[in-house]
């Protein structure tokens, strides 16, 4: 029985849903201390005055410590512009500026109110594109002194953090001449991963070294990044993960763990936990940036793109993090699915204050979708063709590019996903087919797996299982609790009940680039097929030791060593596993992969940190919606998904995260909102403000997945929980505007959009 | 934080009334909790003794024909489910079952709900259209009834005299040819404070052409729900046509005003306002011209 | 030191007695003094359904109620949710693949039980009303939905 495309049950779901799992911030350790951070109240400012004696002195108090107490180092992932603490100026409402450390929680926070803070407020800078003018002033006046974290610098000036543009010339004069142009500004603000579980740590100085525990998506960063703050050799801190209760990206980078392993080192080595409040993690979390995104197409008069023009400006809060890469998106998202004569773009990163932005799901990618395909929707009314028709008429194919210069394949899968929606919902967009306030929306993207690295090694057990060693991690998208033992199970002939996948922890495992970008089941599961086959040999080589036959002529059957041709199988895997074991060495393999390097044109552009889109996928969604007169809800009454899955490794799990990522996308585009005032603080600063999507909110998504084997995955697998995440902005907005017979041109969408574009007052 | 208030879980009304003659202004109500442990811990409410009414025996529950009495202790969640007050008070139940999600509304109690006076409390414009009147009784004076107009003095103050328990609210049976409904105006499916509610109760003339009767009552729109007094006056002998129901809407915008918070923007919730109402007129009229037939 | 107070309720059937400090929060308790960390700590402002527990039956956030109140009643928790109902429930949700980081998990299940136990057969509008004080991040709900569905379709086939 094949164990590829089954619902396989995945191996921590029964002590999840006994409540048995411990996450992260569940996890204690004897004697632990607790921790708190003072924040900055203000988004900008002078930092006078830090003064910890007084709250030293406060009952329960082990340690207390601030920018004086560290080495003067800064830190990031891209770019070392971060320090740990605050030193002399606050750039954003939630920076630590000291921590300290207490026997209990209470006693902690009442030593942080007795710290005496002296700041000298200044004006914050909010918007990114008034930062990212030239007179504006400087969130980092020191700039130009950081170092890149790794490889060479990139372009990056003043408050403008990464620069990446392209300009093959010439775009002015296509415009100039085209008989059309049609120009967008399009809006998105951020979104918070939200992930239940908020962040927390328990770390332990300990023999010179610094001990993390977390519930982390990429531990191997956390060590590194802790690493740099502490001061320290990359060696000198380790990293133990634990369950994680959701991460979306918003776990990728450090957050308090840094903090909690300096508390620890000031507190003689008591494990101090520091866990955020709700309020807390939402105040500082490492959100999808807002955008801000100015298109303009050039247009004949039969309707072909001669020319596109993109300027974007991303929301980079006050540090950097991984922020850099994501400047690339704009150059690639802007003139991708349609064919584009001549491209011109430019995506700015700005610095502002307010709290760093990071990577969410999906990064730029539904932002710049929902420009993207709005625009297309207003070229398409403004040559009054049919919103389909235009797109499928301008879709590209095999043999075209996009705009780095890679070339596609497979771009069959775009088209039939247009075909399978089709089938699913005929398309009905001509005026006559309009019903008040009812409206669809219809939209196509190209996404990537990110290509980075993992390794794993595993052992043969001598009750004949498997246990996986590796520091990928699971954050809840099944990719090591049942893709990965599903993958193993198939190519070495056992159950994937009997395939054990160990907790991370940087001292023991291989390297692995965490939980990003879709990649865990792809590449961690192209490892596992290169491990396996390994000990699938030194079994065999055993076994037909033991049995005193040809290696060759064995094979492996649910868990028993068969000769091939026979049906009665002739030993247990666990015979063969104590007969290695004991007579010299456990069977072992080890695997390693990374997705190969895609050709792209070096030349295209400038500043190109993410350079291509590796095991390219497709998509289109549908979306239908009915939009209250009475309130201006939104309600997205149908929602449909084509999506290019490679294969399916576990069709639950598939499902899983088509249903959740577009049940997230669907928060994005109508209910979560994060605006900041004008002094930098949050306005939707709890969850009763930030509206996260409920049962009752969200329509079970149709869907169809396309397999067509894609020879850069396991068994054909491609990253499934990304893309999905992509679209719904782009296809609501769009529906939205469909059934209000006006644009849209801002997410989220909101009621108060609807209202005031509705004529009358309703009676 | 209040961590050494000491805390008295009461089982009996008497028990009850005799604390509350004791402790006076130095004791707080505790009925599910779910509004009071936060007015508690954030300090906004400040008690030596907390007494846990709960648990009080006979104090929930709906009942009697004609006037009818709705124990404070009725959790909201009771009351959302109830067949009775579905069919004789429908906005009651509605509102009730969109207080919070049901791990609220299972301890939440009506009492709690009303007494608190908040400004987006659901009870209220229901309550406030049946001319609803609280029962209060204390240990000194035994017990008192006072319409719900006078008992709510202001955003989170209320005529409870500091000995005093709210017990039932007294809810007169609805006219003949009428209907009631609760407009809530919300963003989420679920799990918000009304951004702007109109609670509705519109009775028809014989030949149910005219509006014998309407009341009206408006949250989000002031510091507290309000009686749109004015705009009932207007509407009562006129058919509810547009008309009349903009005239109405008019006069509840004239003594609105509105606030922009996290959740909306004044210039929505004023847009949104005439809007909710029209919908409740329609709703009601609807279902008497159904009942009608 | 703050004062503590001892308080005795039924914790998933076994009288337990414990120190409470003022206004504690019947989760802190549950998950700090009676180390039952099944209950889950999403938000402390009742916005998110991960710390509900049964009171007497009905579900209520812990992380909202003050851990006094619950002097002599009965609680249960994830741990103790081991009646046939429950299992019901948490085998379809297993088997439906409806749990991801399953942080959310334990409180959704709780708040099903709680469902169940008071509406035999709800319809699917019910149900998600019912979940709407339960924030799931992961699942966009639909196959644990689809996971209550099919325990009530199974029971009524059963009967
Ligand atoms: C997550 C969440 C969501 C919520 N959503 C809503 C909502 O959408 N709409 C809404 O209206 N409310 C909402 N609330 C507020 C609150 O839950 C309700 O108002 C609830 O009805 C209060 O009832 P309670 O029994 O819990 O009151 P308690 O918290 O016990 O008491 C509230 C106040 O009333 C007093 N009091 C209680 N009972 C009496 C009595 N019998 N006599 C005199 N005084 C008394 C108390 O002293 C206290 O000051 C929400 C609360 C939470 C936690
Ligand atoms: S922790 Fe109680 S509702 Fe979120
Ligand atoms: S499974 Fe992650 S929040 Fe529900």
């Amino acid at each position: 029985m094949s164990h590829i495309g089954s619902s396989a049950i995945r191996s921590d779901a029964w002590s999840k849903v006994n409540g048995e799992t411990v996450y992260a911030y569940d996890y204690k350790e004897a004697g632990m201390l607790y921790g708190v951070l003072l924040r900055s109240p203000y988004a900008a400012g002078k930092l006078l005055r830090c003064d910890l004696a007084k709250a030293r002195a406060m009952p329960g108090v082990r340690a207390a410590i601030g920018a004086a107490d560290m080495p003067p180092t800064l830190a990031g992932w891209s770019i070392r512009d971060t320090p740990l603490f605050a030193r002399d100026r606050v750039r954003y409402v939630g920076e630590p500026i000291a921590a300290i450390a207490a026997d209990s929680l209470a006693e902690a926070r009442a030593a942080a109110t007795a710290i005496e803070l002296e700041i000298e407020p200044g004006t914050p800078l909010i918007d990114p594109e008034a930062a990212a003018r030239p007179d504006a002033p400087l969130l980092h006046p020191d700039w130009k002194d950081y170092v890149p974290t790794a490889g060479s610098d990139f372009p990056r000036n003043g408050n403008i953090a990464a620069e990446c543009s392209a300009d093959p010339g010439g775009v002015d004069a296509i415009f100039d001449a085209a008989p059309l142009v049609v120009e967008d500004l399009f809006t998105t603000q951020r979104q918070y991963q939200a992930y239940m579980e908020p962040k927390s740590a328990v770390a332990i100085y300990r023999a010179g070294r610094y001990i993390i525990h977390s519930g982390h998506q990429f531990p191997f960063n956390l060590r590194d990044r802790a690493a740099q703050f502490l001061g320290v050799a990359t060696t000198d801190v380790r990293v133990i993960g634990h369950a994680i209760g959701g991460g979306f990206g918003g776990k990728l980078d450090y957050s308090v763990e840094p903090h909690a392993a300096a508390l620890s080192k000031a507190a003689s080595g008591r494990p101090v936990k520091i866990a955020n409040s709700r309020v807390e993690d939402l105040a500082t979390a490492n959100c999808r940036e807002s955008t801000i995104v100015k298109m303009r197409s050039a247009v004949d008069g039969d309707g072909n793109i001669l020319a596109r023009d993109v300027e974007a400006y991303m929301d980079n809060g006050a540090y950097t993090g991984e922020m850099s890469y994501m400047a690339s998106f704009p150059f690639h998202c802007g003139a991708i699915n349609y064919r584009v004569g001549k491209f011109r773009a430019i995506g700015k990163l700005v610095y502002t204050n307010t709290p760093p932005t990071g990577a969410m799901r999906g990064v730029s990618g539904p932002a710049m979708y929902a420009a993207l395909e709005n625009h297309m929707d207003h070229i398409a009314a403004k040559l009054g063709a049919d919103r389909r028709e235009y797109r499928l008429r301008h879709l590209v194919g095999d043999g075209d590019t996009l705009p780095n210069g890679q070339v596609l394949a497979n771009t069959k899968l775009l088209r039939r996903g247009f075909d399978e929606i089709e089938k699913i919902v005929p398309w009905r967009g001509a005026a006559k087919d309009r019903v008040p306030y009812k409206g669809r929306g219809l939209a196509a993207a190209i996404w990537l797996v990110n290509p980075l690295p993992g390794a794993l090694s595993m052992k043969l057990e001598e009750d004949g299982t498997l246990s996986v060693i590796t520091a990928a991690t699971d954050n809840g998208t099944g990719a090591l609790a049942a893709g990965v033992p599903q993958i193993i199970a198939e190519t070495l002939g056992i159950r994937p009940e009997q395939v054990r996948i160990s907790d991370p922890d940087t001292d023991v495992a291989a390297w692995d680039s965490g939980s990003q970008g879709g990649r865990t089941t792809q590449t961690i599961g192209l490892a596992a097929i290169e491990g396996a086959n390994q000990l699938r040999a030194k079994i065999l080589e055993t076994a037909g030791q033991l049995l005193q036959v040809d290696a060759g002529t064995l094979t492996i059957d649910d868990g028993k060593i068969r000769i091939e041709g026979e049906t009665k199988s002739r030993m247990a895997l666990s015979e063969v596993a104590m007969a290695a074991t004991f007579g010299g060495a456990s069977i072992q393999g080890t695997g390693g992969a990374a997705l190969p390097a895609v050709p792209f044109n070096p030349g295209c552009a400038n500043g190109l940190l993410f350079p291509f889109f590796a095991s390219p996928t497709y998509h289109v969604h549908y979306a239908e919606v009915e939009v209250s007169p009475v309130s201006g809800n939104i309600d997205v009454t149908r929602y449909v998904v084509a999506q290019d899955v490679g294969r399916v490794i576990n069709s639950a799990c598939v499902e899983g995260q088509i249903q959740g990522a577009v049940a997230q996308s669907i928060g994005m585009t109508l209910y979560e909102s994060m605006r900041f005032a004008d002094n930098g603080r949050l306005i939707e600063n709890n969850l009763q403000f930030y509206r996260l999507p409920l049962a009752v909110d969200i329509p079970k998504v149709e869907y169809v997945t396309m397999e067509l084997d894609n020879i850069e995955g396991p068994f054909g697998a491609k990253g499934s929980g990304e893309a999905p995440i992509l679209l719904p902005p782009a296809v609501i907005a769009s529906a939205v505007a469909d059934a209000i017979g006006k644009p849209i041109c801002k997410i989220p969408v909101t009621p108060e959009d609807v209202l005031e574009a509705l004529d009358g007052d309703g009676f | 934080m209040s961590a050494d208030m000491d805390f008295l879980s009461l089982t009996s009304l008497a028990e009850a009334l005799e604390k509350l003659r004791s402790y006076g202004a130095d004791a707080v109500l505790v009925a599910g909790g779910t509004a009071a442990r936060y007015q508690l811990v954030s300090g906004m409410v400040k008690a030596k003794v907390a007494l846990h009414i709960e648990r009080i025996d006979g104090a929930a529950g709906f009942s009697g024909n004609g006037t009818a009495r709705l124990g404070a202790l009725t959790t909201l969640r009771d009351i959302a489910e109830d067949a009775d007050i579905l069919s004789r008070f429908r906005a009651v139940a509605m509102a009730a079952g969109k207080c919070g999600g049901w791990q609220t509304q299972s301890i939440a109690t009506a009492g709690g709900n009303v007494c608190t006076a908040a400004p987006t409390a659901d009870l209220l414009p229901p309550l406030l259209v049946q001319d609803a009147e609280i029962e209060l009784q204390s240990r000194a004076r035994g017990g008192r009834t006072l319409g719900l107009g006078e008992f709510l003095l202001d955003a989170f103050k209320t005529a409870r005299a500091p000995d005093e328990m709210a017990t039932a609210f007294l809810l007169p049976a609805q006219p003949a040819r009428s209907a009631d409904t609760y407009v809530r105006i919300q963003r989420r499916g679920a799990m918000e404070r009304p951004i702007i509610a109109v609670a509705l109760r519109l009775a028809m003339d014989e030949g149910l052409k005219n509006v014998s009767e309407v009341r009206i009552a408006v949250s989000g729109a002031g510091a507290l729900p309000f009686r749109a007094t004015e705009a009932e006056a207007l509407m009562a002998g006129n058919a509810p046509g547009k008309e009349a129901i903009r005239a109405a809407a008019d006069a509840i915008l004239a003594r609105s005003s509105f606030r922009t918070d996290p959740r909306a923007s004044a210039s929505y919730r004023k847009a949104v306002l005439p809007r909710a109402f029209a919908h409740a007129v329609s709703i009601c009229s609807d279902a008497i011209a159904a009942n009608g037939a | 030191m703050t004062e503590t107070h001892p308080v005795t309720a039924t914790v998933n059937g076994r009288e337990e007695t414990f120190e409470v400090e003022g206004l504690e929060s019947l989760m802190d308790v549950l998950r700090d003094k009676l180390h039952l960390s099944g209950t889950k700590e999403g938000c402390r402002e009742g916005e998110c359904g991960a710390c509900t527990v049964l009171l007497d039956g009905k579900p209520v956030n812990s992380c909202g109620y003050i851990a006094r109140a619950a002097e002599g009643r009965e609680i249960e928790t994830i741990e103790g949710l081991n009646d046939a109902l429950s299992m019901r429930i948490k085998t379809a949700i297993v088997e439906a693949g409806g749990i991801q980081c399953g942080y959310c998990t334990p409180g959704i299940v709780v708040m099903l039980s709680g469902l169940l136990r008071r509406h035999a057969a709800p319809d699917e509008r019910l149900i998600r009303q019912a979940l709407s004080g339960n924030i799931c991040r992961c699942t966009g709900y639909a196959q644990i939905v689809d996971a209550v569905l099919g325990v009530v379709q199974g029971k009524a086939a059963a009967e």
